[in-house]
């Protein structure tokens, strides 16, 4: 009987401990993909700012004026109230002629009919 | 079983012996399994202690080898960005890459240098040069900064032992040279050394984070523990008050201006007079190229300085408006009083001529600025004290700094107090400093002065951060110098310079759409005292006789003024012909900006509707221009 019972002890201690290890495991892997992650976001992170540094680049104000101009689009002066917004509208859907508003208080860039 | 029990079974005369020895028999593999389990329990407990005392108090040696399994990564920052008011990037922080040898790790120099450069195409006299160069330090051999993306790929593909790429921070400005000398820059540590840079450091600065994590054999991270993380800090961004497309606008026109009258430099300040807030700051300098930040090792100090701020300069007759409205204040003359000008030449009863550009009789007091004459303005301020002039210089922020907080920025010259000159002195200076001369001052301070007659008599503290369009009071701080009357009929008065009667009317006709008041300035440069030499006597400090500062300072619209400007030219070259007065040179330029920059805020013309497309890019109107409109 004596021998039985420190056999069961002695496997019960080896399952427990191989539960442990599997446990201390299974952290690990979980801690490593944690700092893998953790460097992955960082290095997104450093991606974004080069990109935003390249769009800057792309889009400062006098190459936004030369592409408006590039592709045609007029800049005419915007009326000041949204009754005088839609008039010009209308006047310049109808005669598809460039706007000469009286009245400027703000500039869109419009297509070019 | 009993001692007895065993004694009587002993004493048994058949085979008791064997049994005894076959029951002995049977007890041992008992005392066997005993034995071992005590072994066995004792070799765990053992085990046991020794996994609490290394986990505990590890042996020196054995510290020291896990620790080395430990490494240590700095996490990278990022300083904060410098946006303009409508949140357009002017300065920005990325990481690049640099390429390192490590020459100590390989066999064969020469194989190792054909090698890099075939993989990474550079040539192999280059890669050889540069080993050769950092012969002092083979371990760590700077091949090159800021790689390209495709060359970085090849690297890192080909794998090379021996070759090394590592981060660093590079700092970007996409405007490149736009308001380069507003802007700044930093050094090769990131810290903000001129500019913006340097004044708003503390903000923008970024905190280095660090991370601990053990690796294993083959260096990999194996994982941190969160004791031994601590983040990084990124800065903080900062808006400031320019706006870019109306800085490009400031410094074509500027530069042009420069070109054409082959000038030594030129300055533009233009500001919203409600807020103070500085809306472009532009320096041209001749011969040198537009100053772009990025490029600021390859550059003097004096390409870079900010001269709108550090330097200063003899302001002459756009001097006089400041003047004149304090005269008009403390009712020494009204704008319909009429001046004896003298015909143009008046000798002083301390024996000094003042001359006028253009004779006149008489001259209103309103005519006497328009008219820029230094007869009728020296006649009207001799009504008062000295100390009288000095308090109104004093009162619109002369001879103090402006508060904008820029690196560098300068004083100016103003009065000195009438009890530490000499009473001989007084009644010249009298005399001279509603002129303009025998004081100096910056363009900021120009324009800062005129802010008050253009925003009805507030002095405002100028600065170059946007501020809050929502906060109840516009502006940061704001003194009362003038009624508002008076800083009314002043713009009333400026408003004639730019007519055909005025010293502006050279562009009287190329602003149709915008009522502009201003005032002309032509200064003699002052001339240093100079030694005798073999070919010249010795000169005494004086003036130059045809070397000048052209200036305009301007404002517009009339009613509702929504920009204030100064202009300024130093020394445009007289001999091309084409003029060097300051309604020649610097007004056809402040005009223009005035014009372009009001459009593009999209203020209506109160003069003449627009006729013609405008020629760029724009715009929505900011909260902080409804707000100075109401």
């Amino acid at each position: 009987m004596f021998p039985y019972r420190w056999l069961i002890a002695i496997l019960a201690l080896v399952v427990i401990g191989g539960l442990m290890v599997s446990l201390r495991q299974q952290r690990l892997r979980v801690m490593h993909e944690s700092i893998q992650l953790h460097r992955e976001a960082g290095k997104h992170r450093q991606e974004i700012w080069g990109l935003q540094v390249q769009l800057s680049e792309k889009v400062t104000t006098p190459q936004l004026r030369d592409a408006v101009l590039d592709a045609g689009l007029e800049l005419a002066p915007l009326p000041s109230t949204p009754a005088q917004n839609e008039q010009q509208n209308d006047e310049a859907s109808d005669t598809a002629t460039s706007s000469e508003s009286d009245v400027s208080h703000q500039t869109v860039a419009r297509r070019d009919p | 079983m009993s001692l007895f029990a065993r004694q009587a079974k002993a004493q048994k005369p058949n085979g008791s012996l064997d049994a005894i020895k076959r029951e002995k028999l049977a007890q041992k593999p008992a005392k066997v399994g005993r034995l071992m389990g005590l072994f066995l329990t004792l070799v765990l407990l053992f085990l046991m202690g020794r996994v609490v005392q290394l986990q505990t108090h590890p042996d020196e040696r054995v510290a020291k080898r896990v620790n080395s399994q430990v490494s240590s990564r700095a996490l990278i920052g990022r300083r904060g960005a410098i946006y303009d008011r409508r949140g357009r990037m002017l300065a920005s922080t990325r990481v690049d890459y640099r390429v390192f040898l490590d020459t100590k790790l390989a066999v064969d120099i020469d194989r190792f240098a054909e090698q890099v450069a075939y993989v990474a195409g550079y040539s192999p006299h280059f890669v050889k040069a540069k080993i050769e160069r950092y012969k002092r330090s083979p371990r760590y051999v700077v091949l090159e900064e800021r790689v390209r993306p495709e060359r970085l790929a090849a690297i890192k593909a080909a794998k090379i032992t021996g070759v090394g790429i590592e981060p660093i921070v590079v700092r970007e400005y996409p405007y490149d040279t736009l308001a380069g000398e507003l802007v700044g820059f930093t050094n090769i540590d990131g810290q903000g050394i001129e500019g913006a840079e340097f004044v708003y450091n503390a903000q923008l600065d970024a905190e280095k984070g660090k991370i601990e994590y053990l690796r294993d054999a083959s260096s990999r991270a194996l994982f941190v523990q969160s004791d031994q993380y601590q983040p990084q800090q990124d800065g903080e961004h900062v808006r400031l008050s320019i706006d870019a497309t109306l800085q490009h606008i400031c410094e074509t026109h500027l530069r042009v201006a420069v070109e054409k009258f082959q000038a030594a430099k030129g300055e533009v300040v233009l500001m919203d007079p409600y807020t103070g807030e500085v809306l472009a700051m532009a320096n041209a300098k001749r011969g040198f190229a537009p100053f772009s930040p990025a490029n600021y090792r390859n550059t003097k100090p004096k390409e870079r300085r900010n001269s709108c701020v550090t330097d200063i300069f003899e302001p002459g007759s756009i001097f006089k408006p400041f003047v004149w409205a304090g005269l008009t204040q403390m009712g020494m003359a009204k704008p319909q009083d009429t001046i004896d000008t003298e015909d143009g030449a008046w000798r002083t009863n301390f024996r000094r001529t003042l001359r006028d550009d253009y004779g006149y009789d008489e001259l209103s007091w309103e005519y006497v600025l328009v008219k820029s004459s230094n007869i009728g303005m020296a006649k009207i301020s001799q009504k008062i004290g000295y100390e009288d002039l000095r308090d109104i210089v004093l009162d619109f922020g002369f001879g103090q700094k402006t508060g904008v907080g820029l690196a560098g920025e300068e004083n100016g010259l103003a009065p000195r107090p009438a009890k530490a000159r000499h009473p001989r002195q007084l009644p010249h200076s009298q005399i001279s400093i509603p002129m303009g001369q025998e004081i100096a001052v910056t363009p900021l301070q120009l324009v800062r002065g005129f802010s008050a007659i253009a925003n009805g008599g507030m002095l405002i503290t100028p600065t170059v951060m946007a501020l809050d369009p929502t906060a109840p009071t516009p502006g940061l701080m704001r003194r009362r110098i003038l009624r508002e009357d008076i800083a009314k009929t002043t713009r009333e008065a400026l408003r004639k310079v730019i007519s055909p009667v005025g010293t502006g009317r050279d562009v009287a006709k190329d602003n149709p759409h915008y009522s502009i008041f201003g005032k002309t300035g032509t200064a003699q440069l002052p001339r240093p005292a100079q030694k005798a030499t073999a070919t010249q006597p010795a000169q005494k400090a004086g003036y130059y006789q045809d070397r000048y500062v052209a200036s305009f300072i301007a404002g517009a619209p009339l009613d509702n003024p929504r920009l204030a400007i100064v202009v300024v030219v130093h020394d445009p070259k007289r001999s091309l012909g084409l003029g060097w007065h300051g309604g020649q040179v610097s007004a056809p330029a402040a005009c223009q900006i005035l014009e372009e920059s009001l459009l593009y805020l999209g203020v209506e013309p109160d003069v003449k509707p627009f006729e013609k497309t405008p020629s760029f890019f724009v715009v929505t109107g900011d909260a902080s221009d409804s707000d100075t409109e109401d």
